[in-house]
């Protein structure tokens, strides 16, 4: 029986890096130990902004991305509910706006969860986590309508942004207020970096937690992380090396046609495709003589009757 | 008479916006009200319309066929999901407010699992395209590629050439040092990786300066689009 | 498939359609209400399961071996076939849950709009005339886009694009939302040029060599794509000194051509480190969220 091939190479490098964190993070549960943490400034703000709310007596807002709910968003909440922790402490008034139901839902649950624990339920306002609109720049103009009507003092912004990031990072430095912000689209950075106090850049956003609680689970994954990174650059090294060596040193005898290795008549130059890290990471193509597989066929269902349209695929529910 | 009012109230509600560069102000808050309305209102339409309609509720109960096409059936299973997606609406309850997290839990597992099934399909390339040969093979510059036959052309994008190879030694440090500007849990103490940390911020800060740049002008198009909108389009329909 | 055979699809004139149907329902509230009665220690394992399964389904997916060829009407030949078979067809299904459940999610969001925005009338507090306001856009936007969605359902054999067509229903939503709501984000999405100038000027001002080296490098970006300012340098500085010669060394630096270089050699490889950074940094967080690893926050 054959089946596609999926690249082993690829499947190697994903259970590598998959168990790079796995381990690193069983690891760290084990040795409990004060691992070290880059500096990232951004972070080491948060408690300056929200004094300064404190001091002044204005709200602090917090927008978790327009993007809906997945990791990203819930890292977002994760930072939020630890600035929530010590806002709960100062009973300095928050605002959460949220562009995504899910999201709010996540958001409300965690940051009434943060008040509970604080032990001051009685200051959690509801409708201080609110949703404010799924539409991207009605979003926009409500948050911003919010930051300038409430005069801001501290304002974060973390999570997916895309076009209407500077229209929350200038509305809140109209008012006057620091900015933190943070984004995993990387094609927003340069506006946060150009217009807000302090940003979080690529990755750091995803060390926030880590940095912000130490916790030795995240902190282990943070390690194994990194190892993934220098397993990046290692191939990246070794793939600088390899592919200049083998294009300066070595000529191309043959080349893959459909799945066969085939001998060319005159020897060449080496380029991108013929080198030993390109069967690596591109894996062949099947011969269209392997490609058709003949198997014994069942009844049609009365859907699949006449126009022969693709059927609507059976099963699905929890 | 339909478009001009149309385009009027199109023209006052963006000067409505715009009003807020100025600073918040009682116009702007009434745009913004009604903006906020409308979305909220078109979102409840759209959610229907574009998602349960199509995604749920016909493939729940059927389709019925017209002339040549035999109808769809209908999947009963999918009623399944209505218990689950109410079960986030007990964010409220004091009680059972922990029965929320099975919808979200449902929706962030299928996020995780797909970064394992994506993770490869969306670096490997990239990793691989990152892997330059740094040794130049021929001349100095990439020659002109007037006249020559589809096999010499072959040739000369498989040569790697001096000014090439200049330019791979810089994307090659970049992405490195870049790379290593983003690991946080090695104290950097040797003075080769401290220094590859500093360049890889101001490497990076170039990489973040040329989407800057090449974003600033998309959006000037935009604002001359929306100023041609309300001094020319507008204008011109007012006069007929 | 047939699996414990049973009919796990009807013809949508089957008059038996809707027992199924509330059949179902019932069972999946049932099924509700026996999960708000588990012991608080459990609760976390049942959340837990939940989020392994669903991210399961994707890993399978990746690692499971894909059969080549499939076809509507194959039978798979053994287990590992029929494994891959199923995994395969679920897909269209699957993939569509999150926006299925996120749309239920909805009623959230609208619940949350209506609590601030009600709670602000009833209570006469500052701004409630701009909620109501809110209120009332929303309510008129939500009949008019009903009752056009169920015009045109109903008729389906007059043909809407045509204006003669249209009723005071479809007018009114045209002009809701081609005249209004998506004026208004044209509007929003324009003034964000203006945003761009005031933080670019803000940047300048502050005189780090990061902000310098990455607003010199947006300047010459921007330049590059101003006709106006790459022609006049051009023509300044290359076109002089290449002489005319179509072909001269000097013609590698015309502004187009130092931007390309500068996309090429430092935006592409800047980014795309920090992009392995960010993916990694998702698939970790992927991975957490998928064993219930996460503790504090949001799984607490």
């Amino acid at each position: 029986m054959q089946y596609y091939d999926k690249g082993w190479f690829g499947v190697l490098a994903t259970v590598l890096v998959v168990g790079f964190i796995l381990v690193m993070i069983q690891r760290a549960k084990r040795h409990e130990g004060n691992l070290f943490i880059r500096r990232i400034a951004g972070l080491n703000a948060i408690d300056e902004a929200i004094g300064r709310a404190t001091e002044m007596g204005r709200p602090v807002v917090m927008v978790p991305g327009i993007g809906g709910l997945d990791a990203i968003a819930v890292q977002a909440i994760n930072i939020f509910a630890k600035v929530c922790q010590t806002a709960a402490r100062f009973a300095t008034p928050i605002k959460l706006c949220c562009a995504d139901p899910a999201v709010y839902a996540v958001a409300q649950e965690t940051i009434r969860d943060v008040y509970q624990r604080e032990g001051v339920i009685e200051r959690f306002e509801t409708d201080s986590v609110q949703f404010v609109s799924d539409r991207q720049f009605a979003f926009a103009a409500g948050v911003a309508g919010i930051i300038q009507r409430e005069k801001v003092a501290a304002a974060f912004f973390l999570g997916a942004f895309f076009a209407e990031s500077l229209i929350f990072a200038e509305s809140a430095n109209a008012m006057g207020a620091i900015q933190i912000a943070g984004s995993t689209q990387t094609t927003q950075t340069p506006f946060f970096v150009a217009a807000c106090d302090y940003v979080l850049i690529g990755d750091e956003y995803y060390a926030a937690s880590a940095y912000l609680t130490r916790e030795p689970i995240l902190i282990g994954s943070l390690l194994g992380q990194d190892y993934s990174k220098i397993f990046f650059a290692a191939l990246i090294t070794l793939g600088f090396i390899t592919v200049s060596c083998e294009r300066s040193f070595t000529k191309a005898t043959g080349e893959f046609k459909e799945g066969k290795w085939v001998a060319l008549e005159k020897e060449r130059t080496k380029g991108p495709g013929d080198t030993f890290m390109s069967m690596w990471f591109n894996p062949q193509s099947i011969p269209e003589a392997e490609s058709k597989v003949e198997r014994p066929q069942r009844e049609k269902n009365w859907w699949e009757e006449g126009g022969g349209d693709a059927a609507p695929a059976a099963g699905g529910g929890e | 008479m339909y478009e001009k009012i149309k385009l009027l109230i199109g023209a006052v509600a963006t000067i409505g916006l715009y009003s807020v560069l100025y600073r918040e102000n009682k116009f702007y808050r009434f745009v913004e009200h009604m903006f906020l309305g409308l979305a909220a209102g078109y979102t409840l339409v759209a959610v229907w319309k574009e998602t349960l309609k199509v995604q749920w509720w016909d493939r729940m109960v059927g389709t019925a066929g017209d002339a040549g096409s035999p109808g769809t059936p209908g999947f009963w299973a999918f009623m399944f999901l209505l218990p689950i997606g109410m079960m986030g609406y007990m964010v409220f309850n004091k009680k059972h407010n922990w029965m929320s997290r099975i919808p979200i839990g449902i929706i962030l597992g299928f996020w995780s699992g797909q970064q394992v099934q994506i993770f490869w399909s969306k670096w490997g390339g990239q990793l691989f395209n990152s892997m330059k040969p740094l040794i130049p093979t021929g001349g100095a510059f990439v020659p002109s590629t007037d006249g020559l036959t589809p096999e010499q052309m072959a040739e000369v994008g498989r040569t790697v050439y001096v000014s090439q190879a200049v330019n791979n030694i810089i994307f090659t440090v970049t992405i490195l040092s870049v790379l290593s500007y983003f690991f946080f849990s090695f104290e950097l103490k040797n003075k080769f990786m401290l220094g590859m940390n500093k360049t890889g911020r101001w490497l990076l800060m170039i990489g973040l300066g040329a989407i800057f740049g090449s974003t600033v002008m998309a959006r000037f198009a935009l604002e001359i689009d929306r100023m041609s909108f309300i001094f020319v389009e507008l204008v011109k329909a007012l006069r007929t | 498939m047939n699996l414990l055979a049973l009919q796990w699809s009807f013809r949508p004139e089957d008059s038996t359609k809707w027992t199924y149907l509330i059949v179902a329902a019932i069972i999946g509230f049932a099924f509700m209400f026996a999960l708000s009665r588990v012991p608080t220690r459990m609760r976390r394992v049942v959340v837990g399961t939940f989020t392994f399964l669903s991210g399961l389904f994707y890993v399978l997916l990746y690692i499971w071996p894909q059969p080549i060829d499939k076809k509507p009407l194959d039978i798979p030949q053994g287990p590992v076939e029929s494994v891959g078979f199923l995994l395969q067809d679920m897909v269209p299904v699957v993939k569509d849950f999150t926006s299925i459940l996120t749309a239920f999610l909805l009623g959230l969001g609208v619940y949350s709009l209506l609590r601030v925005h009600i709670g602000r009338v009833a209570r006469r507090q500052r701004d409630w005339q701009y909620s109501g306001l809110l209120l009332l856009c929303m309510a008129t936007m939500l009949t008019i886009g009903y009752w056009d969605f169920f015009m045109q359902s109903a008729n389906k054999a007059v043909d809407y694009s045509d204006r003669a067509n249209w009723t005071t229903a479809q007018y009114g939503f045209d002009l809701l939302f081609d005249g209004m709501l998506q004026q208004m984000d044209a509007a929003m999405f324009s003034i964000i040029a203006f945003f761009i100038l005031s933080a670019a000027y803000r940047a300048f001002r502050i005189r780090s060599i990061e902000a310098t080296i990455m607003l010199g490098t947006a300047l010459i970006l921007m330049l590059s794509l101003m006709g106006i300012a790459s022609y006049f340098t051009d023509w300044l500085f290359v076109q002089k000194l290449a002489g005319g010669n179509a072909n001269a060394f000097v013609g590698n630096f015309t502004l187009a051509e130092i931007s390309n270089w500068i996309k090429n050699n430092f935006q592409v490889p800047s980014l795309r480190a920090m992009e392995f950074g960010i993916g990694i940094g998702a698939l970790a967080m992927g991975l957490r969220i998928w064993l219930s690893l996460e503790r504090g926050g949001v799984s607490a």
